[in-house]
């Protein structure tokens, strides 16, 4: 009974994913019910919620060792998340009324909208159309819009600064982030997020086909500019995120949280959920955009579309490769220190844009040259 | 542990292992907040029992107060606890936020913590040691615990 009670969380997931999956072979075929269920159960909602608490602690716990501390337990974001919802809700006197209560909110919406574009099982996500890249560069652009709007509303000090501080990041990280996920782009001649992650030439698929012989060796030359950009677009990630080296806008010990200073209860909870979400949905699509996503194309193709196994390693593979990336930011976390403002915009400025220019110069030189087959 | 009456046994699981920590010094020499600090770090590590340490009140369950309280920072001390929302805890840590101390009866302080701010816990020792102090936070989650079940039982 102990047993039960310790790990309810871990056999909630497991009871929740074989629900899952129970359902999605029962209305494998009809195709009145499947839309729904995609929606709110698996790729959709309530998959991308667990996988955004999921991460939060993988995370935390990561962080954890690396120190050689302990860290939190497995159940650990679940309690914070309740404990949020449970707390008392202040409306300070003084700030914006309407943004106030509506903001955190619309970050959540916006963060399941990215989430969406993930491709999670398939090569397609849920939402998926031509130039989606597009709109999801945009969806973020609007996120940091949201978290300026919110340090403003809160008419404190410490969130006036933290917004200003949350913009010009935003302007700094954002061109970036652009360019990086714009050389695979270039190279799979798509700005469809799951044609680019099909693409022969993406940083994984690249050595793989490779050795499949679908590629000729000079080919692997495109392996250069591939590992600049994601570098690249894992330190915009870092800074999106609002992690640890790129985090001067909402410092803890210097301007008390900064954006989030004055929010308490729900707003609170809605805000670092979005944060969650968001975490989750960036790494997803930088493993869709540079290391295939899901794919396991040939795989795929051998054993039929609608095999089970087939999904299950699709899955596994995108798993994977999400927890990579996530691990990677938290080594980001762990390795440095908070940077000041000033240096934030001269490392984006100076360094990291003239180094994804020079990447996606590289793609388009590399192009010229030698060709994609 | 009224704060905690009339919640289910989820909500008190969740408001009971997961105390964001807050700091505040009202008026001590600073050794009791150097403890604190000590047992934020990772040799220590409260983060098993879910505790974060936070930089604005408005995120705090838990208060870590330090000091007698002194008179110019009284107002202060009030306010911070109210910007705090409920249920809301504080603990006293250190001789002088618990007694007093050798501040007892002197002009500029309040005497102890007890006179301006509705006390939950009392960690002694001048100043106490970091596993006191961690030991003092377990102690207020598992009294909040019973506490909440006690009021139960009774409702029952």
């Amino acid at each position: 009974m102990s047993f039960i009670k310790n790990n309810i969380y871990p056999i909630f997931l497991i009871a929740t994913g074989i629900f899952i999956a129970a359902l999605f072979l029962a209305f494998q075929g009809s195709e009145a019910i499947l839309p729904w269920l995609k929606y709110f159960l698996f790729p959709g909602v309530l998959f991308v919620l667990l996988m955004g608490l999921f991460y939060n602690w993988f995370d935390r716990k990561m962080f954890a060792r690396m120190q050689n501390r302990i860290g939190p337990r497995f159940i650990q974001p679940v309690y914070d998340m309740l404990k949020l919802l449970a707390k008392e809700d202040i409306t300070p006197d003084g700030v914006d009324k309407p943004e106030f209560d509506w903001i955190p909110g619309i970050q959540v919406i916006l963060a399941f909208l990215v989430a969406f574009f993930v491709p999670v099982y398939a090569t397609f996500g849920l939402i998926s159309f031509e130039g989606d890249l597009i709109f999801v560069m945009f969806l973020l652009a609007l996120v940091g819009g949201s978290v300026f709007l919110m340090g403003w509303a809160t008419n404190n000090p410490y969130g006036l600064l933290g917004a200003s501080r949350a913009a010009v990041a935003e302007f700094s990280f954002e061109i970036p982030l652009g360019l990086s996920l714009a050389g695979p782009a270039i190279l799979a001649g798509s700005m469809r997020i799951s044609e680019i992650s099909v693409s022969k030439f993406s940083l994984l698929n690249l050595p793989v086909n490779f050795f499949a012989g679908q590629v000729t060796i000079i080919h692997l030359v495109y392996l250069i500019p591939l590992i600049i950009l994601f570098a690249v677009s894992i330190l915009a990630a870092t800074a999106l995120l609002e992690k640890v080296p790129f985090d001067p806008a909402h410092a803890e010990v210097e301007i008390v949280g900064g954006w989030t200073v004055e929010l308490t209860g729900k707003k609170l909870f809605f805000t670092q959920l979005a944060n969650f979400i968001m975490e989750f949905a960036l790494a997803g699509i930088i493993a869709a955009v540079f290391l295939g996503g899901p794919g396991i194309n040939d795989f795929n193709v051998n054993i039929g579309n609608w095999d089970v196994l087939g999904y299950l390693a699709s899955i596994l593979s995108f798993l994977i490769k999400t927890t990579v990336i996530v691990f990677l930011i938290t080594l980001m976390r762990t390795l440095h220190s908070r940077i000041r403002i000033d240096q934030l915009v001269q490392y984006f400025w100076k360094y990291y844009l003239p180094i994804s220019l020079i990447g996606v110069f590289l793609i388009l030189v590399f192009m010229g040259t030698i060709g994609v087959v | 542990m009224a704060k905690l009456i009339n919640k289910t046994k989820l909500v008190v699981d969740a408001l009971t292992n997961s105390p964001f920590v807050g700091h505040l010094n009202c008026g001590s020499c600073n050794g009791c907040d150097i403890e604190i600090v000590a047992a934020l770090t990772p040799r220590f590590d409260i983060e098993r029992f879910g505790a974060v340490l936070q930089g604005t009140p408005r995120h705090c369950d838990v208060l870590l107060c330090t000091g007698p309280g002194t008179r110019q920072m009284e107002p202060r001390i009030r306010r911070l606890f109210e910007q705090m929302p409920e249920p809301k805890f504080i603990v006293a840590v250190g001789s002088c936020a618990s007694t007093g101390h050798i501040y007892q009866e002197t002009y500029s302080t309040c005497g102890k913590l007890d006179n301006i701010l509705p006390v939950t816990a009392y960690i002694p020792g001048c100043p106490p040691r970091p596993e006191a102090i961690i030991d003092g936070v377990v102690k207020l989650i598992t009294l909040a615990r019973q506490g909440a079940k006690a009021t139960e039982e009774e409702e029952d």
